[in-house]
């Protein structure tokens, strides 16, 4: 290897002494370096404000979270039950004592209390609480007792209305048992049932139980039955509402789960897919050989940006239906690396490959190609969507469904599969349109109402390609791809 | 109270009644350095004075033509004073300045370079006769100017190959990292460049 070595000598030598006498032009270039230096600070400054803003409205929407998230979830169709820890004082229960109540109202407590007899007392136990419910739901109150009860209420939540009082519930409180108590039910405190020598309905507390909202039992109702005075009733006000969780019978209806049924989203998700070329062996004269398996190993995965806009529309307790309009925009990258030591003998009535010639030592060719290719779809997806399973935050998704896409362009560069000229892609013909069928099973996070993060392995079936019949590959029609989906939703 | 080493001197001390290029034209590289760590303009303007010649023959290596040459030159110095305070003065200045001249330049060009790569696979060694006369070229009063211009007739990528590889010293897995080829792409290139400049020189001067 002489010339090699004497070559890079020769390089170095000649090199080492170019002159430099280039003047240097410091007034243009420091016009540039100041631009810089400004955009440099304005991107500093963007960026701190930016990171400012982010941490307000996080402090912000935490704050929100916090103190609004009983109006996280709007019930719907389920019976309400209203809860015992909403209704009490932060470490006591909402008793009111002797001393608290005024002397004439007290003396008319203890004239009307009124017990049952040893019949009722010894039917006091679980399976038969719901009769006594109604039972007591059926005797008037005394203006005492709605004077208590109603002290209570209105210490724990005076700005409310009595339709907020019976509605306002925190979302980890619902009940969704249809099934429900028809009225009131009776519930004890544990001295109830420590004790049956004792029972006595000063032991017991009325707890409202409020159906659907159309039904709702309101607090206030209650009271006004009171109006009736023939036989009061007595309550030692551990006044609470109690959380009541029957048997499920149904599916568990998520908190996450919206009033209305339908629902706008705007979803943006990078998805990273698997896929296989194979030659197609009917098509072996359209594909140069010597490419063949340098391109089945470069084209076999890329990754799409998917920005969509989807509505959704219930259809079942916890079943969707999904559609929309989605931007698709999917990269592969292709790199070429091989020989080419045959020239291809392409017939130029039919465009068909009939042979190769060997190339002299002269032509042969390495080639190294690398480009980004690029295609664009527009997809119109429609799917169902099944959610079986749910917590405060995060929500099990699974979905099937179809899609429609339309190919909307391709950009970059690549080689032609029969004379291995790097040609455009706009060059190359496609098919205009594309069907899928998928299948995601996924979860999502919920960053808040509005904002989930989700995580959604899918598997796709191709039910044709964009290539025309002259694409030398067999294109496997499963696609494996990862959702990284980022949903806003708009209602 | 100044947080500076003594033997650093305040521009701003002394600016006043003495002229800031000759006063710096008497400073050593550490002092240019600290100066232009400050912000001082002037201090910049004396780097940029001293290695604008050099850093543009380096970025003519891997420019099309001289205008990208400046372009890359340029973006390279704002990246210098932009990001002075992480020299560490563990090399020479010009060191430092050359690698990212380099750096700047390689990734300007690099997709450029790896679009379409198709190299003619000949022997890249010369032939005997190819190899007296390139011993012929070797004893002509050829210029470095002249080396330089037909050093820069050679396609991008050949001519990218062989400057990162003779003249900057990178080995080929380094060429190979830089550009995202091969090394093995990055050998046949370097041969396949070497046998093209030596028949340029030979055809032009001999």
């Amino acid at each position: 290897m002489q010339g090699k070595d004497n070559i890079e000598e020769f390089l170095s030598k000649r090199l080492e002494h170019l002159d430099d006498s280039t003047q240097p032009d410091w007034g243009a270039f420091e016009q540039k370096l100041s631009h810089a230096v400004y955009t440099r600070r304005m991107k500093r400054a963007i960026q701190l404000g930016t990171a400012s803003v982010a941490l307000i409205f996080l402090f912000v929407g935490v704050n929100f979270y916090e103190r609004f998230q009983e109006g996280f979830y709007i019930p719907r169709d389920h019976d309400v039950v209203l809860d015992e820890g909403l209704l009490q004082e932060p470490s006591t229960k909402t008793t009111i004592s002797p001393a608290q109540t005024p002397a004439n109202q007290l003396e008319e407590v203890i004239a009307s209390e009124t017990t049952l007899d040893e019949k009722q007392k010894t039917d006091y136990n679980t399976s038969n609480l719901q009769s006594l419910g109604k039972n007591i739901a059926a005797q008037p109150f005394s203006e005492t007792v709605k004077s208590i009860v109603k002290q209570a209420s209105d210490k724990i939540m005076p700005n409310l209305s009595p339709v907020q009082k019976a509605v306002k519930m925190p979302q980890n409180r619902i009940a969704t048992n249809q099934q429900t108590a028809d009225f009131g039910k009776i519930s004890t405190t544990s001295s109830f049932f420590a004790d049956n020598t004792t029972q006595s309905l000063e032991e017991t507390s009325v707890i409202p139980v409020v159906r659907p909202l159309d039904k709702r039992f309101e607090l206030d109702k209650l009271l006004d039955l009171s109006s009736n005075p023939s036989k009061p009733l007595s309550i030692k006000t551990t006044s609470s509402i109690k959380v009541f969780e029957p048997e499920s019978t149904g599916p568990y209806i998520s908190p996450l789960q919206k009033e209305s049924s339908w629902g706008y989203a705007i979803n943006i998700y990078p998805n990273f897919t698997f896929r296989k070329f194979i030659v197609d062996q009917d098509k072996l004269n359209l594909l140069h050989r010597d490419f063949s398996d340098a391109v089945q190993a470069a084209e076999s995965g890329g990754i799409s940006l998917n920005l969509g806009f989807q509505i959704n529309k219930r259809i079942g307790p916890v079943t969707y239906l999904n559609t929309g309009v989605e931007y698709i925009s999917y990269k592969t990258e292709v790199v070429y690396d091989f020989v080419n030591f045959r020239e291809a003998n392409i017939n130029k009535s039919n465009g068909l490959i009939e042979g190769y010639t060997i190339k002299d030592r002269e032509s042969i060719e390495y080639i190294n190609f690398s480009d980004d290719n690029i295609y664009h779809y527009i997809n119109f997806p429609l799917s169902i969507a099944y959610r079986p399973w749910a917590s405060e935050h995060i929500r099990l998704n699974i979905e099937a469904g179809g899609s429609f896409m339309y190919f909307a362009g391709a950009s970059g560069q690549t080689l032609d599969f029969k004379t291995l000229d790097i040609i455009d892609l706009s060059e190359r013909e496609f098919k205009n349109t594309l069907g899928s069928l998928n299948f995601r099973v996924g979860i999502n996070y919920f960053v808040s109402k509005r904002v989930s993060i989700g995580f959604e392995p899918t598997l796709m079936y191709f039910t044709n390609t964009i290539f025309t019949e002259d694409y030398p590959f067999e294109v496997i029609p499963y696609s494996v791809g990862l959702n990284f989906n980022l949903q806003l939703a708009l209602n | 109270m100044n947080s500076k080493p003594e033997h650093i001197i305040n521009i701003e001390d002394i600016g006043s009644f003495i002229q800031p290029k000759e006063f710096l034209l008497n400073n050593s590289e550490q002092e240019l350095v600290a100066a232009c760590k400050a912000g001082k303009k002037v201090a910049q303007k004396r780097i940029y004075e001293l290695f604008a010649g050099k850093m543009l023959n380096v970025c003519r290596r891997y420019a099309k033509d001289t205008e990208q040459a400046r372009d890359f030159m340029h973006d390279g110095f704002i990246k210098v004073f932009l990001n002075i305070e992480k020299f560490r003065e563990q090399s020479s200045l010009q060191t430092w300045i050359t690698r990212i001249m380099i750096n700047n330049s390689i990734s300007a060009i690099k997709k450029e370079v790896r679009r379409g790569i198709k190299i003619k696979i000949e022997d890249a060694r010369l032939s005997q006769e190819e190899a007296k006369d390139f011993e012929l070229i070797e004893k002509q009063p050829i210029t470095a100017r002249q080396v330089f211009e037909k050093l820069n007739d050679l396609p991008l990528g050949y001519k990218t190959v062989l400057s990162l590889y003779v003249l900057d010293g990178y080995t080929h897995k380094e060429i190979g990292e830089k550009l995202g080829i091969s090394e093995g792409t990055s050998k046949s290139q370097l041969a396949k460049a070497k046998k093209l400049l030596a028949k340029l020189l030979t055809e032009a001067y001999l």
